[in-house]
């Protein structure tokens, strides 16, 4: 196979004469996870942290219960569950992408909590004194201390979500992973060309980002010093 | 949504004996991988800590090859690419054995976790006071007593948590090994489900041994914490 196919079957899979794949599809599953998690992952946390013990408890068993599953697991029980309760087969993209925004979610749930628990004490007594509400103490004091505390174990686990969406193989999805093990197994002759293309391709996408979130958080230090508030 | 549950089904007979195999399956990768990515994690860690620059970059090559490459790319790689770059009589003989996939898998998983548990260990290692290596040395103690009595004791307190996350997330990840074909127990509850099409039963079982699975590590964790690193004042 030409290598120059091969590269453009391994970034966006058979799309003209198929459905999108590849790299592609790592990529929009990774993003829209995360942008879905951010947003999920924040109402975990904050009801984690909540006073209200129901609440609380709710999200502590699904952050617990979802934290303890491999991913693989959680893919499978969309995949299988979904056609019975929606009662039709729904597209592999969209139930892949549920099992993975679940998984970010309930991981930036975690590291969010994490975050508001390492901001200083003094900054809730300091804001509440000032005559905010909870509300506005959260989100105009506490919260934007958080994500630069946070950033550079965000950007970590923004780089583990993007090597875990190459798990949507076992589902049937042409991610870049699946590209490249059907390449290999189509043209055993370039077996060691794919393998060696589709961890090239992994790998500069993973090392820059990990270079990136070094980037910022020395930024981030010199301007806010090393506690980054 | 229609679903009658059928537990019979998927606990007697044949199906009972593929979970029982694959639990005990799951468990012997779960030991297995753990103990060589510790042990390599350990090797690593040393090179890269070490004062000859080839060590140091064989390390760090090592650590990013790890982090930045997929572990279903390694399961793949070890289990269908390797045995082309061996010789071709080993490369068959490895071809036939029935334990190919899951040595191969045992592999991948300890080489990937490794890369992770080498860079922990090495933050643990940097987190121990320079003087005390000074004060080990001067006491007379040997290169290998100091690391074995002084530092390594301290680096572990140090790095406990993220290594026994580390751990967790390596025991949580066996269930990859089910793409080469490994029958531990995401293989076998996928295998039945085929077959019966009872979903939620064998998804149920899966789901209870990996939370069982995660309950006792954390537990166990807490108790080598407890046990064997306790703070002294």
């Amino acid at each position: 196979m030409a290598f120059d196919k091969m590269l453009k079957f391994f970034l966006v899979g058979p799309f003209p004469n198929g459905a999108i794949g590849g790299l592609l599809v790592n990529i929009i599953l990774s993003f829209s996870a995360l942008a879905f998690g951010f947003a999920f992952g924040m109402v975990l946390a904050l009801g984690r942290l909540s006073g209200n013990p129901v609440l609380s408890r709710a999200c502590t068993a699904v952050i617990e219960v979802c934290r303890a599953l491999p991913l693989i697991l959680i893919m499978f029980w969309f995949v299988l569950t979904v056609p019975l309760i929606a009662g039709k087969p729904l597209p592999a993209l969209l139930t892949a992408f549920f099992a993975l925004a679940l998984y970010s979610s309930v991981n930036q749930a975690e590291i969010f909590r994490a975050g508001i628990s390492s901001v200083q004490k003094g900054q809730w007594l300091a804001a509440k004194s000032t005559g905010l509400s909870g509300f506005q103490c959260m989100t105009c004091v506490i919260l934007p201390q958080m994500f630069r505390a946070v950033l550079p174990s965000y950007v970590g686990f923004f780089i583990s979500l993007f090597k875990d969406t190459s798990i949507v193989t076992m589902v049937g999805l042409i991610d870049l992973t699946y590209a490249g093990v059907m390449v290999s197994q189509r043209y055993p002759g370039q077996m060691f060309e794919c393998y060696a293309l589709m961890a090239v391709i992994f790998f500069i996408i993973c090392f820059a980002l990990s270079k990136a979130s070094k980037r910022i958080e020395e930024k981030l230090a010199r301007k806010y010093g090393i506690l980054g508030c | 949504m229609n679903y009658s549950f059928d537990w019979e089904k998927i606990l007697t007979g044949d199906n009972l004996d593929l979970i029982i195999g694959g639990v005990g399956l799951s468990i012997s990768l779960m030991v297995v991988s753990s103990l060589l990515a510790l042990m390599l994690g350990v090797v690593f860690c040393h090179m890269s800590l070490s004062s000859a620059k080839p060590l140091r970059a064989i390390a760090s090559a090592y650590v990013e090859l790890c982090r930045n490459i997929p572990t279903l790319i390694w399961l793949y790689f070890f289990y269908f690419a390797f045995p082309a770059l061996l010789p071709d009589s080993v490369a068959a003989v490895l071809n036939r054995s029935s334990q190919f996939n899951y040595w191969a898998g045992v592999v991948a998983l300890a080489l990937t976790s490794g890369g992770y548990i080498s860079e922990i260990f090495r933050g643990g290692v940097l987190a121990v006071h320079k003087e005390q290596f000074s004060a080990a040395y001067s006491s007379g103690l040997s290169h290998f007593q100091t690391w074995a009595f002084v530092i390594w004791p301290q680096a572990l307190r140090n790095c406990f948590p993220a290594l026994t996350n580390r751990i967790i997330h390596n025991c949580l990840n066996t269930s990859l090994c089910m793409a080469i074909g490994v029958m531990e127990l995401m293989w076998v509850a996928k295998h039945i489900e085929a077959i019966t099409f009872r979903i939620i039963e064998t998804m149920l079982v899966a789901t209870v041994f990996y939370l069982a699975v995660n309950f006792l590590l954390q537990w166990a964790a807490r108790w080598v914490e407890r046990r064997f690193l306790p703070l002294r004042d």
